[in-house]
């Protein structure tokens, strides 16, 4: 029996140790992913709340010969899916309510961090799902099909049209300098 | 590069001379090739756009790291998520026992409405079905032991329990029981039972007749006299 079939099994029978080390395993990364897709933290923490809890009540129709992790975020992806569905139909609040960025600049960097937040939230959810998966979570492209039920070849069409937009939009905005003194290793980043 | 089955490559949105740099920029940031591929690429010396998205890739994935670290959890958030599958738990331990509780009040309900149904179904009164056969194996039927209603008797006990009543009764309703009690002391009392009941000879009657005839015409007396006159010819006793 693997960890993750040993400690879900302990936590359907009941044992809140269990449940607290569950939670503790999956919390952080399942916030930070709910974080980046809704780009709301109060909205986050609601989510990863319910998250957990339709974890807790699915437990038992989990696949023990699968690994735990890639159904725990699919459940969050799922969520937050459901999520900006029902905010897209709730009244918009006013800016003064809503937890923006702070828009004054100190630098040069801090601006071209609120461009790229910026370009990756105004990416169609698929897209961002993908984007935030692989380059944030570090998953492969098998994951990420799993997590949101799609084809491996639709989900590597979807992260390179997201990158391209990314990219474009950094492009098109002049936040980012073509001649570099020195050329950083590009691909060493990923997680 | 692995190919998917269902993998649409980006060429729509790149020109055609730029397709092959951002296929290898892809493979870089999938992290299946080096960053020195970008480096040696001759087509980034002469086109503006992609050393501008090879300067935008670095500068993303920079971001991108350094971003995910700086996200921290709430601090109370396991807590409230704890809290939360509590509660859940005791709301479910909660609809479990109501589901069970309806489930059997429903089969006591279903129980109830098919014994009434047997109940209709069947010819005579309900009986156990041990004493069912007992009565069957025990040879015929007893005698019907229904005592005939006594319309006396029955008065008499609803009088009887009309005094012992204990409700206070007004004054023309507490005459009642007396009124009954009286009726019913005439109805139910066994006439033979009377000491001073005498039961009348054949001979007597007709005496007993003609006092009670009057008054009546000339006629039918004098009809009713012979009548009289040859029922006393007649004899009792039977021949031997």
């Amino acid at each position: 029996m693997t960890a993750d079939a040993a400690l879900v099994r302990r936590c359907l029978s009941g044992n809140p140790a269990a449940c607290r080390e569950l939670v503790e395993r999956f919390q952080a990364e399942v916030f930070r992913l709910c974080q980046r897709l809704l780009t709301h933290t109060h909205d986050a923490e609601d989510v990863t709340q319910e998250v957990f809890l339709r974890v807790f009540r699915s437990l038992n129709r989990w696949d023990c010969t699968r690994p735990l992790r890639p159904w725990v975020l699919g459940i969050a992806v799922n969520r937050c899916r459901t999520w900006i569905g029902q905010r897209a139909k709730r009244p918009e609040l006013t800016e003064y309510l809503q937890e923006v960025p702070d828009q004054r600049q100190t630098d040069d960097t801090l601006e071209l961090q609120a461009a790229i937040l910026a370009a990756v939230e105004s990416l169609r959810h698929e897209y961002r799902e993908v984007f935030v998966l692989f380059h944030e979570h570090g998953q492969n492209y098998e994951e990420i099909a799993e997590v949101v039920g799609r084809p491996v070849g639709t989900v590597k069409t979807w992260l390179h049209r997201a990158r391209l937009e990314v990219l474009d939009k950094l492009r098109i905005r002049g936040l980012v300098d073509p001649n570099p003194t020195a050329t950083p290793p590009v691909g060493g980043e990923h997680p | 590069m692995t190919r998917y089955p269902d993998w649409d490559t980006t060429d729509d949105l790149v020109l055609p001379e730029c397709r092959a740099t951002v296929a290898r920029l892809q493979q870089v940031l999938d992290g299946t090739a080096p960053a020195t591929v970008l480096e040696i690429d001759p087509h980034t010396h002469h086109c503006l756009t992609c050393r501008h998205r090879i300067a935008a890739a670095q500068a993303l994935l920079l971001e991108l790291t350094t971003s995910v670290q700086a996200v921290a959890v709430p601090a109370l958030l396991t807590e409230r998520i704890l809290h939360a599958v509590q509660n859940q738990r005791q709301a479910q331990l909660r609809r479990r026992a109501y589901t069970l509780a309806a489930a059997a009040s429903l089969a006591i309900v279903g129980v109830g409405l098919v014994l009434h149904d047997r109940t209709k179904s069947s010819p005579g009164p309900m009986m156990p079905s041990t004493s069912s056969s007992v009565e069957l194996s025990s040879g015929p039927p007893p005698t019907a032991t229904q005592q005939p209603v006594r319309i006396g008797d029955q008065l008499t006990k609803a009088s009887q329990a009309l005094r012992e009543t204990s409700r206070p009764l007004t004054e023309p309703a507490a005459v009642a029981p007396q009124l009954i009690g009286r009726l019913t002391d005439t109805l139910a009392g066994p006439l033979m039972s009377d000491p001073e009941f005498k039961p009348a000879r054949l001979g007597d009657l007709s005496q007993a007749a003609r006092n009670g005839l009057e008054p009546i015409t000339g006629t039918a007396q004098k009809a009713y006299s012979r009548l009289l006159r040859d029922m006393s010819a007649v004899t009792t006793k039977p021949k031997s």
